[in-house]
């Protein structure tokens, strides 16, 4: 008579295939999951480029800006834009006048009481640097003509605007 | 019992079957994070050029408005910047802009400029230095583009003059110095004259040619000719372009 090995059951012998097959199918979930957020993490960034070059195209429309332009622009258009898009915003306006110099802390640019002119959709006293930088925010900067050397002067040099969009 | 298919077999079978499925997970896995890991990158790259289009219309736009006298103050770095004072401008009123200036410069008759307009800082044989002013106001202003290692050149096209290379105007001439932050391509752009004429080479469509990824705004210059006691307009094209390099100072990159 022949000795029957590794015979368990009918059931039995199809258990050590289960292994693999539940850890390719929690593989396979697990997998998915991920990706999902990435994609959303990744389409949220996204939305918050576009909503930033958005407002990018309002606030440059002109070569030239005053401090009364900015708050005007900023009551018109900027805030309701900013509120839609369900983003948070800072836009600053600094003068420049003898030429650009980049600040090695570019926490500097978030600090709204410190800018010449600025608009956002919260109240300055609640914009805090640190916590925007935190948020890894999208900022963009541009060019552009502001009263120098003083603030009343009519005559124009360089300033920056400083779009800073975060969720 | 089947003796063809004994119980061990086919259990063996069965894992076998279980490890192939897995396997076949692992691969498909694979592929997601790969799709995944590249989702996203064309839109990423078309919102960079948009900010980048953006900026140099801003430019272009605070050149309109940016006055004479306010860019006497800038030092440039004279290794890019050769043959650069900008405190020519510092006596000039303050009505006056870096466009007016350089629409007085652009706008030579042709009694004392029989081969065309030259950008070279005079109007007629007065001095109009305006393409001192935008050299000095376009190295303030495309700073934050030129420290991320991007060159520019800036040209003004003669609607008047159309040319077979380039259909939308003759390049004006830039003698001595270019608008540019590039000194190989200040260099290539140099003009030359042939049979006569003056030929001065499109620094953009240069750099286009060179391979490099060119980025380019243009936008309608106007400029008003009092000569002769008429008023005619003439059309030119105000053009920069950008393109990202890894051109040093100092031996060019080698």
């Amino acid at each position: 008579m022949v000795a029957r090995r590794a015979f368990v059951g009918p059931l039995g012998d199809d258990i050590p295939s289960i292994f693999p097959i539940v850890a390719g199918v929690l593989l396979f979930i697990g997998t998915m999951a991920y990706a999902a957020s990435l994609v959303a993490e990744k389409n949220s960034y996204l939305e918050v480029r576009k909503t930033s070059l958005g407002l990018s195209y309002i606030v440059t429309e002109r070569g030239q800006m005053k401090k009364a332009d900015l708050e005007t622009l900023c009551a018109d258009k900027l805030r309701k834009f900013g509120t839609n898009a369900r983003v948070k915003f800072l836009i600053t306006l600094e003068r420049e006048c003898p030429g650009y110099v980049f600040e090695t802390d570019p926490k500097t640019t978030y600090d709204p009481n410190t800018a010449y002119a600025a608009c956002s959709n919260l109240d300055f006293d609640a914009i805090k640097p640190d916590e925007v930088a935190a948020r890894s925010p999208v900022v963009l900067n541009y060019p552009v003509a502001v009263p120098c050397p003083d603030e009343g002067s009519f005559t124009d040099g360089f300033g920056m605007i400083n779009v800073i969009v975060w969720r | 019992m089947s003796e063809r298919n004994p119980p061990a077999k086919r259990a063996q079978a069965a894992v076998f079957d279980g490890i192939m499925f897995l396997l076949l997970v692992s691969l498909s896995c694979t592929f997601v994070f790969v799709t995944v890991a590249s989702y996203g990158q064309q839109e990423d790259q078309v919102m960079r050029s948009a900010y980048m289009l953006n900026y140099m219309q801003s430019v272009m736009k605070s050149v309109y408005f940016i006055d004479a006298s306010t860019i006497s103050n800038i030092k440039p770095d004279a290794t890019l910047y050769p043959n650069l004072d900008c405190l020519k401008t510092k006596d000039y009123p303050g009505t006056v802009s870096v466009s007016d200036l350089v629409k007085r410069d652009v706008g030579d008759p042709a009694q004392t400029h029989p081969l065309g307009p030259a950008l070279d800082d005079k109007f007629g044989t007065a001095d109009s230095p305006g393409k001192t002013a935008l050299r000095c106001s376009l190295e303030e202003l495309m700073k934050p583009l030129s420290l991320s290692g991007y060159k520019y050149f800036s040209e003004f096209l003669d609607q008047r003059r159309p040319t077979a290379e380039s259909p939308s105007g003759k390049a004006v001439t830039q003698p001595e110095t270019r608008i540019t932050n590039s000194i190989l391509f200040a260099k290539l752009a140099e003009p030359a004259k042939q049979e006569g004429q003056i030929v001065q080479p499109s620094g953009c469509e240069l750099a286009k040619n060179a391979g490099a990824n060119v980025l380019s705004v243009a936008s309608p210059f106007r400029v008003i000719n009092y000569i002769g006691g008429g008023e005619t307009s003439n059309r030119y094209i105000f053009r920069i372009c950008v393109w990202q390099s890894n051109e040093t100072a100092v031996g060019l990159g080698r």
